[in-house]
């Protein structure tokens, strides 16, 4: 596995490279791609990070030789109860995120390993000059509102002179069918609010692309949680500006199978999948489903909480 | 004395370099003895009403010259509410335009401000020779053009030993060793790959020396080209040509990331040579170039639009300029001059006169100097707008009409038009 990916690193197809991936019909990536901009925005390291429920035509997904999931943990779950059989079949070597590896079927581990993201160089929000909260929030998003709170008590220990700068965006809920208002959204940013030292800053979608110079800067996440997405693009970004994302480690103290470069601030250490595989399960509550397409299915959404 | 408008952003512009010459601009026309001036604050959030009661106060204060001032957003609203105010008025205020690299993003929004112009008096500021040279061919009537350096401050920009003896001691570097410096966004435009092979070619003979890279990745690439890249894609691709260089070039490339502008001035003061083989569109002046000179700095350059100016009299033999040549292929930096550097650039840097650098950069381009060429180029009455002339025309409506105005493609190649408009930027000889 290691070597097919180190073979993949020397050569020269990479998925961005490809000029198909330009001409990918992005019509037919499910609206969530688009509902949890920037969120779920393309970005470009090595190991092609594609989220699988983009992975609408298969034969062109398979013929990399290394994918990086971005998914979280729903999605990869569906992905791997609709893909499964042809995953199978394929050569290819997929990485999905440390907190998803137990949705992978026992079957493809031997063609799976997981990453994280770490960062050498990071601050305590004690030193940090400014601090920055992210999120896309709506209902079905947020798979625990009491660990966000939770989260959020870390701003207590920030210093009084830090700026606070907030991206925080109310989206309707991404897995709906038919329209409903976001309502868990307004109480939480209520406490956030509540938790705050100083006046924020609220930011823009094109300010927070702006920012630069962020290595006296800390990041804050409300919606990751690796429910949805396991690596956002805002944290990519901000990281490589030089930002703390509250979310990520250190590099481990023991050695991992490979590490790649991802930006100057940050690397994803690779290893292999250490989880015991619930896929099992998985599969009975797609079989008990109603409904064909389990991404769209907000039964299956509540059930799935419990496993995840 | 003359009553002066200002319009600018208040805010700083998310464009590293634009943050200090929109303000050292400001800072050139304030230091004109005798005039009134106001400020007017104008950014993407300035709504329409604000604007307009902008101008209609300065109508009331009787304003005789309007300064834009700042690189966006475009001002085709300030244009707007100034010609329905001024409609009926016979004596117009005189517009002064300062001209900034992203005109050429903007060629649809000029256009519509054509009409808005005619009967004002404008008078363009370009920021360096070549993009005057650019410029103008753009214009029916260029006699409108002038040249006006992005100003530096003089304090920190400006050299002393102690500052360079401090830094280097913070680096550890020691009297041998020779820094090269890059400062300024990590951009495919930007050429840090060819960067990176120079100093592999540099290390062959100079096991010494350093490269210290200032600055963050962009994913900007070469839209002109037709080249698109996600965000990640440009820093991989350098990392993975580092990669393949002998460890002990890679173990002297030092990576720093972006930095305040605070801490630009003590890094040029510790390095040795500026090398930056940008071919950006539009690289209309080089701020990091103007503040290295400053701080007495020897520079490698590629002789690419506003570069070429800072082959300054009485530091030519500090300031190296490598040709560029327009190809359908591309921007082609000479690599018989960039190896000539190799020799007669290279070894000398311990001789460089730092002080006279700094001396002779600073005639040129400190605030005061720049705010006595503004005086002298005011003293010449702007000439009446009589619009754009048949080339920028062509180059409307190929931006209008194309994605990629300037290429053919598969294979990707540069068409005659990209030539026509892009020629003054480089070295004819």
């Amino acid at each position: 596995m290691l070597e097919q990916i180190n073979t993949h690193l020397k050569s020269s197809r990479y998925l961005m490279e490809n000029s198909n991936y330009l001409g990918l019909k992005r019509e037919l990536w499910p609206k969530v791609s688009g509902d949890l901009y920037p969120l779920a925005h393309d970005y470009y390291h090595n190991l092609n990070p594609f989220f699988g429920f983009n992975a609408v035509n298969f034969d062109f997904f398979k013929t990399f030789p290394a994918v990086t999931l971005r998914d979280g943990g729903f999605p990869l779950a569906c992905f791997y109860t609709q893909k499964f059989p042809r995953l199978l079949n394929s050569e290819q070597t997929i990485l999905v995120h440390k907190d998803c590896e137990h949705f992978v079927p026992g079957q493809l581990k031997n063609k799976t390993l997981s990453y994280k993201m770490v960062q050498p160089r990071r601050i305590k929000i004690e030193e940090a000059k400014q601090i920055i909260i992210v999120g896309v929030l709506s209902d079905q998003m947020i798979l625990d509102k009491e660990k966000i709170e939770k989260k959020l008590e870390i701003l207590a220990s920030c210093s009084n002179d830090a700026k606070i700068k907030i991206f925080l965006q109310t989206r309707k809920n991404p897995f709906d069918l038919t329209y409903s208002e976001p309502q868990l959204t307004s109480p939480l940013t209520f406490s956030l609010f509540k938790k705050l030292k100083t006046t924020p800053e609220f930011l823009t979608t094109h300010k927070l692309m702006g920012l630069s110079f962020l290595k006296d800067s800390y990041v804050i996440n409300l919606s990751t949680d690796n429910y949805i997405i396991s690596d956002s693009f805002t944290d990519f970004l901000l990281s490589s500006k030089g930002a703390t994302i509250h979310e990520w480690d250190t590099p481990s103290d023991t050695d991992s199978l490979l590490n790649v470069n991802v930006s100057l601030f940050h690397h994803m250490e690779v290893n292999q999948i250490k989880k015991e595989s619930i896929f099992n399960e998985l599969i009975f509550m797609k079989k008990s489903s109603i409904v064909s397409d389990p991404l769209y299915d907000p039964y299956l959404f509540a059930n799935f909480k419990r496993v995840f | 004395m003359s009553k002066i408008a200002f319009f600018y952003s208040f805010n700083p512009s998310s464009w590293i370099s634009c943050q200090k010459i929109v303000f050292n601009l400001l800072k050139s026309y304030q230091a004109i003895s005798g005039d009134e001036h106001k400020y007017y604050h104008f950014n993407d959030d300035t709504d329409l009403g604000t604007i307009l009661s902008q101008v209609k106060e300065l109508k009331d204060w009787g304003a005789e010259k309007i300064v834009l001032l700042d690189h966006k957003p475009h001002p085709l609203p300030v244009l707007n509410f100034l010609h329905q105010e001024y409609l009926m008025n016979s004596e117009k205020p005189e517009l002064i335009i300062h001209i900034y690299g992203d005109f050429s993003l903007h060629y649809r929004q000029w256009s519509m401000a054509q009409s808005l112009l005619t009967n004002w008096k404008v008078k363009w500021f370009c920021a360096s020779e070549r993009q005057a040279n650019y410029f103008k061919p753009l214009l029916n009537d260029p006699s409108s053009v002038d040249v006006c350096p992005f100003p530096i401050e003089s304090n920190p920009y400006s050299y002393q030993k102690s500052i360079r003896d401090e830094q280097r001691k913070e680096w550890k570097v020691t009297d041998d060793q020779k820094v090269l410096i890059y400062t300024g966004r990590l951009s495919l435009q930007k050429r840090i790959h060819t960067l990176i092979k120079y100093f592999a070619m540099v290390k062959k003979d100079h096991p010494n020396y350093r490269l210290h890279i200032y600055g963050e990745f962009d994913n900007i690439a070469d839209p002109f080209f037709g080249i698109w890249q996600p965000e990640g894609k440009y820093f991989s691709d350098v990392m993975r040509l580092v990669a393949s260089l002998p460890e002990n070039v890679q173990k002297d490339i030092y990576w720093f990331g972006g930095v305040s502008n605070n801490d630009l001035p003590r890094a040029y003061h510790g390095a040795d040579l500026l090398v930056s083989f940008s071919v950006h569109h539009d690289e209309d002046y080089g701020m990091t170039v103007a503040e290295a000179l400053s701080c007495g700095l020897p520079c490698l350059l590629s002789d690419w639009a506003g570069y070429a100016s800072f082959k300054l009299k009485g530091i030519e033999d500090w300031v190296h300029l490598v040709k560029v040549s327009l190809r359908k292929s591309g921007r082609l930096l000479s690599t018989k001059e960039i190896k000539e550097s190799l020799t007669e650039l290279v070894p000398t840097l311990s001789h460089a006169p730092r002080e006279t650098i700094s001396k002779v950069g600073l005639d040129y381009f400190s605030i005061s100097s720049c705010s006595k060429k503004i005086t002298d180029h005011l003293k010449h009455p702007a000439k009446k707008f009589t619009g754009f002339s048949p080339l920028f025309e062509k180059i409307n409506l190929a931006h209008v009409n194309f994605n990629n105005p300037y290429v053919y493609p598969h294979p990707m190649r540069f068409n005659k038009l990209y030539k026509e408009i892009y020629h003054p930027y480089v070295r004819t000889n």
